[in-house]
């Protein structure tokens, strides 16, 4: 049923000027975007918002590896060897596109608004856009041929246009950076580097060392490079790295005590210890200041979600097994 | 007016053109704009399409001071595509005009030339004025290739590009090309294909310029998910055109058909289907033909051809691959025979069909078993029967069992020992010829009675074919004696003795290990251990039997007693044909102790993720698990689907080891977080407790924990704007009231000083009580979304260009119920 509002008046801003507003309202049931389900092999929505909310069935089944944006609705799915891409999930299959050439997709990280994406496979880094709804392949950069060589993407900045690689080859760790407009090359070596988060606007980096129990802030413009935590500051086994809006904190995520530190970086100090009921992983954004602390490996296990929002925290999403 | 090209006023006019400079100044104006040109210079017309007239104007304005006039009629030379109607000219003042307009109508996509040309004069000058023309225009070909076709094939507007046939999740790609074969560049805007089996492929972003010569290409691909005719549609937008073709496309589930031909009868059969070779008598040979046809209209590639199943082959298959053309076929034949009775299934698989074959072979089939020791054990033919160790003059007995487990009867004429002179004996069997029915059995007994010591074996022999080898040993008298270790206590263990196991808990085991050793001079033989009936008790570490035991060895094997209720048990040990009886009891388990949640229960607030402990109050002797139920009793006679533990269920199942407190739940912890949902009730949690064996420990009223969510004013949680215009937009609000109500929502619109401009209240009592009544909001709770648009006008016009939208800075929103107010939400649009 709609009912329309005539009657509110709203005060004029000038003299010369009177406002009126019509009021359709409409109801609708509260989401919270899609995950992908590793438990399952499948994407499945979030129904109601966080803190209250669960997974619903299946969208897409039987998926191989899947990447979806911070919106919660844009996404690249692997299934049956080829890849898809969905600019709106809710709108299934009509918003769908196949894209060729990135069915060896490993790992991506999405821009901020999840307009652009990077897109690691076994041999290059690729970027994709959205045109008018559809995805286009902006862009790409081949990885140098090395023997016995393991990328894997930590992380992008806000535009998902410089992205930070980790190289394992031949026993070494280093890290690479990669954009559009130059060809991936070599800015640092660590021992274990197994995240990283870009802090906007001022070229650097935090990287997450787990060889030598760091958090190293990089620049990727000078190549400086300066120790911000270590063991002293509790970092034991890192495996995750999130900034505040502001980019006063830095929360870290530790898979031995099986929490979430918050750390203020002007001084370095502990400000907050976030408990988890399961291992922490790689971050991956999921909205505005909301990061996915892990993957699901047992269909009983919740999804975790960290909030970096002042006065916010760690909430669970139940996801439980597909037939309920 | 055309003339035709003359060589001389060509001349003339190239010859004179300088000197127009003086006389006169020229603009050419088209469409787009208007620009001074020399006498001389060159100007462009374009055309948006291919018989699409432009036309350009060219105005003259007379420079000098005296009067202008033109001896001659203006002149157009050069490509047909331009057309020109010479004006009647008058004589010109000084700064008075005329125009001439020159028409290019492109007859095709090459770029056309022509040259305009007049003749001044006035007192002191004569002179000629020229302006070269440039037509151009785009002209942007669609094209194709046809799925199974070599050549291209233009796409016009209204054309159906046909995929043709397709295995089902199959794909078939088909390239498109869009090439400008015109003179001016062209902008392709968008290319969009609809039907859920259609895809677009290497799309090119855009838009993108096609310049004249150059071509872009994509591809479509069919990619059926569903068998039968599928269609869509192609929309390309070039320039301010469109191009629309239809789709369209078959999907078939396999490309081969399928015929099997049986006695003469031949019936069609699909994959997935079962194709059964009926009744065949043991050891005859059934067959069938089947027939492959390719209905594709494309040639098919017949990779595969094969059979799994006992009893089941292939013969007379083509050699693989084989290459079908449309329509034509292949066969094969597909055997089935069996030496014995049996039913039989297999799988028969081609290309990527597959059926399953079944098939019964039907006759007698004999199964042979002996019965010792109370364990019936299943014999080969042609298998050795072992006889326990016998004293000489004693007598061991075995019951043979010959069963028929076939479909058709067995005739037993004779049964007879090879080796008459053998110490064996048979007894105990009907007269003879006898008919064996299928699933019925014929037992006798076989004994073996030795006179003298030593191994004696002979055959047994059923309608005079031997089928078993009959086997014994004899021992001296009383040679094995037993004994058995109870808690490192030893006992003797009389042949009918018993074995006294001490209570033992449920869930507990006492082992006892049993000995067994030949105290003779010869060997003794071990040929079986067994127990009866028994539900506690389990033979462990058993030695391969038969086991010979020489003089002074020992063999031990194990007993034990694993009660899984309360009660008392007993059963029979046998060890050849000598028992003893085995005792025991379970008392029952002890109750269970008290126990408490952790928190324990109270008022708590919605959308929280509190975690819960339970404890027991004393430790338990033996390991527990449960599981806890969550439950809800709702104020408003609603379900909230997000009230659920941490695993995604409305239960959880614990642990609780031996003598330990605290329940650990499947993720190791001991708490196991739940969330409270969103709505006004109460969250009721109950236990149960069970053995690890499953004896139910629940207390006949368990203690259960319980939460209030107590009536509370809504809670606003986001608000953002959606769809802004000039003057429109929507508030798109999120929240939840956990009385399913709401009352009113007031917004408060302030400038950007902070002045309120507005201060708007929707009532939304009615439409709220239609959204909680809803399917939609069922299993949400007390959650709701809910979109208000908003229409500014200033005064009564509604097509102001003012950003009116734009003056509000701040939007303020709070939300009532009969309870209260909620939050205050503020967004910045």
């Amino acid at each position: 049923m709609r009912r329309i509002y005539r009657s509110a008046l709203l005060a004029a801003l000038s003299a010369a000027a009177a406002w009126t507003q019509d009021l359709a309202p409409s109801w609708n049931a509260p989401g919270s975007g899609y995950v992908f389900d590793s438990a399952t092999r499948t994407v499945r929505p979030i129904i109601g918002l966080l803190g209250s909310a669960f997974a619903g069935p299946p969208a897409i089944g039987d998926v191989e590896w899947a990447c979806l944006a911070p919106n919660g609705r844009t996404a690249l799915v692997r299934a049956s060897g080829s890849v898809t891409a969905y600019s709106d999930l809710a709108a299934g299959g009509v918003a769908s596109f196949a894209v060729d050439g990135i069915e060896t997709a490993a790992s991506c990280a999405w821009s901020a608004d999840s307009r652009q994406g990077a897109v690691l496979t076994g041999s290059q880094v690729v970027w994709i856009g959205w045109h008018e709804g559809a995805p286009m392949k902006a862009s790409a950069q081949a990885l140098p041929e090395l023997p016995d060589a393991s990328w894997n993407l930590l992380a992008a900045d806000a535009k998902a246009e410089t992205v930070l690689l980790a190289l394992r080859a031949q026993g070494a760790a280093s890290l690479w950076t990669a954009s559009p407009a130059y060809t991936p090359h070599a800015v640092a070596t660590l021992q274990d580097p197994v995240a990283g988060v870009f802090r906007a606007g001022s070229g650097d980096v935090f990287v997450a060392d787990a060889g030598t129990r760091q958090v190293v802030r990089l620049n990727i413009e000078d190549r400086n490079a300066e120790t911000v935590l270590d063991a002293g500051h509790g970092i034991d086994a890192p495996t995750g790295l999130a900034l505040s809006t502001d980019a006063a904190r830095l929360f870290v995520a530790d898979s031995k005590a099986n929490v979430i530190l918050a750390y203020d970086l002007a001084s370095r100090s502990l400000v907050g210890t976030l408990p988890l009921i399961e291992p922490a992983g790689t971050f991956s954004a999921f909205g505005a200041n909301r990061y996915l602390v892990n993957r699901r490996e047992r269909v009983e296990q919740p999804l975790l979600v960290l909030d970096t929002s002042p006065g916010q925290g760690v909430s669970f999403i139940p996801m439980g097994a597909i037939t309920q | 007016m055309r003339l035709p090209l003359q060589a001389g006023v060509l001349l003339a006019l190239l010859t004179a053109a300088a000197s127009a400079q003086g006389l006169v100044t020229a603009t050419f104006q088209t469409a787009t704009g208007a620009a001074t040109v020399p006498s001389g210079g060159t100007v462009s017309l374009t055309s948006p399409s291919v018989g699409t007239a432009v036309n350009g104007t060219i105005t003259l304005t007379y420079t000098g001071t005296s009067r202008l006039t033109f001896p001659q009629e203006p002149q157009l030379i050069g490509s047909t595509d331009f057309f020109f109607q010479p004006p009647a000219l008058p004589s010109l003042l000084p700064l008075q005009s005329v125009s001439f307009t020159v028409r290019y109508t492109p007859k095709s996509g090459l770029a056309a030339q022509a040259q305009f040309g007049v003749a001044l004069q006035d007192q002191t000058s004569f002179a000629f004025f020229t302006l070269n023309l440039v037509g151009t225009v785009p002209q942007v070909v669609v094209s194709y290739v046809p799925p199974g076709s070599g050549s291209a094939v233009v796409l016009n507007n209204g054309d159906t590009v046909s995929f043709g046939q397709s295995l089902l999740n199959a794909s078939t790609d088909t390239t498109f090309y869009l090439t400008n074969r015109g003179s001016a560049p062209s902008q392709v805007n968008s290319l969009a294909v609809t039907g859920s089996a259609f895809q677009l492929l290497n799309l090119t972003p855009l838009p993108v310029q096609l310049a004249p010569g150059s071509q872009i290409q994509f591809a479509v691909r069919f990619l059926p998910r569903a068998v039968g005719d599928a269609t869509g549609s192609l929309q390309i937008g070039i320039d301010t055109q469109s191009i629309g073709a239809t789709l369209s496309g078959t999907a078939l589930r396999t490309g081969f058909s399928y015929t099997l031909t049986r006695n003469g009868t031949t019936t069609a059969i699909v994959p997935g289907g079962t194709i059964d070779l009926g009744d065949v008598p043991v050891g005859d040979r059934a067959t069938a033909m089947v027939v492959v046809t390719n209905v594709l209209a494309l040639p098919a590639t017949l990779s595969l051809i094969a059979i799994t199943g006992n009893g089941f082959s292939l013969t007379g298959g083509p050699v693989l691959p084989v290459l079908l053309q449309p329509q034509d076929s292949t066969s094969f034949q597909i055997n089935f025979v069996l030496p014995s009775a049996d039913a039989a299934t297999g799988r028969l698989g081609v290309g990527n069909d597959s059926f399953l074959v079944t098939a019964r072979s039907i006759g007698p089939s004999l199964r042979l078993s002996y019965m010792l020791g109370g364990i019936s054990n299943p014999l080969a033919l042609g298998s050795t029967v072992p006889f326990p160790g016998t004293a000489v003059g004693q007598k061991s007995d075995m019951q043979i069992t010959i069963r028929n487990e076939g479909t058709g009867q067995f005739t037993a004429v004779s049964l007879d020992l090879g080796d008459p002179a053998a110490p064996f004996t048979l007894s105990d069997f009907p007269s003879l010829p006898v008919q064996i029915q299928p699933n019925e059995s014929l037992t006798f007994t076989a004994s073996f009675v030795p006179q003298t010591p030593g191994r004696a074996t002979t055959t047994l022999g059923l309608n005079g074919v031997a089928i078993l080898v009959l086997s014994g040993n004899t021992a001296s008298g009383s040679t094995l004696q037993y004994s058995y270790r109870i808690s490192n206590t030893d006992n003797s263990l009389n042949p009918g003795g018993i074995v006294p196991f001490p209570p033992t808990s449920i869930t507990q085991t006492t082992p006892a290990q049993i000995t067994v050793r030949n105290t003779g001079t010869s060997t003794g033989t071990l040929t079986s251990i067994s127990l009866g009936a028994q539900t506690a008790f389990l033979l462990r570490d058993l030695p391969v039997l038969p086991l010979q035991l020489a003089p002074g060895a020992t063999a031990v094997f194990a007993v034990d007693f694993k009660p899984l209720a309360a009660g008392s048990y007993s059963t029979t040990l046998s060890v050849d044909s000598t028992q003893f009886g085995l005792v025991g009891s379970a008392p029952s388990p002890p109750a269970l102790p008290s126990y408490s949640f952790t928190p324990s229960g109270g008022a708590v607030q919605p959308f929280q993720q509190p975690a819960l402990g339970l404890t027991l109050a004393a430790a338990y002797p033996i390991d527990l698990q449960g599981v806890l139920t969550l439950s809800t009793v709702s104020d408003s006679f609603a379900f909230d689907n997000s009230v659920r533990f941490a695993n995604g269920a409305q239960t959880v199942t614990f642990r609780i080891p031996a003598n330990q407190l605290q329940a650990q739940f499947p993720n190791g912890a001991t708490q196991m977080p739940f969330q409270t949902g969103s709505l006004a009730g109460s969250l009721i949690i109950t236990p149960a407790f069970a053995t690890t064996t499953g004896v139910d420990l629940t207390p006949a009223n368990p203690q259960t924990v319980k939460f209030d969510i107590p009536k509370l004013a809504p809670v606003l949680v986001a608000a953002r704007m959606e769809a802004r215009t000039l003057a429109s937009f929507t508030l798109v609000l999120t929240g939840y009231s956990t009385t399913r109500t709401l009352q009113n929502l007031v917004f408060e619109f302030k400038d950007e000083e902070g002045n309120l401009i507005g201060k708007p209240t929707i009532d939304v009592t009615g439409s709220s009580r239609i959204w909680y009544q809803s399917g939609g909001s069922q299993a949400l709770g007390g959650q709701f979304g809910i979109d208000i648009p908003f229409v500014l006008r200033e005064g009564t016009d509604v097509s102001t260009s003012k950003d009116l939208v734009g003056l509000i800075k701040t939007i303020t929103v709070q939300a009532s119920n009969e309870v209260g107010q909620s939050n205050l939400l503020t967004t910045a649009p």
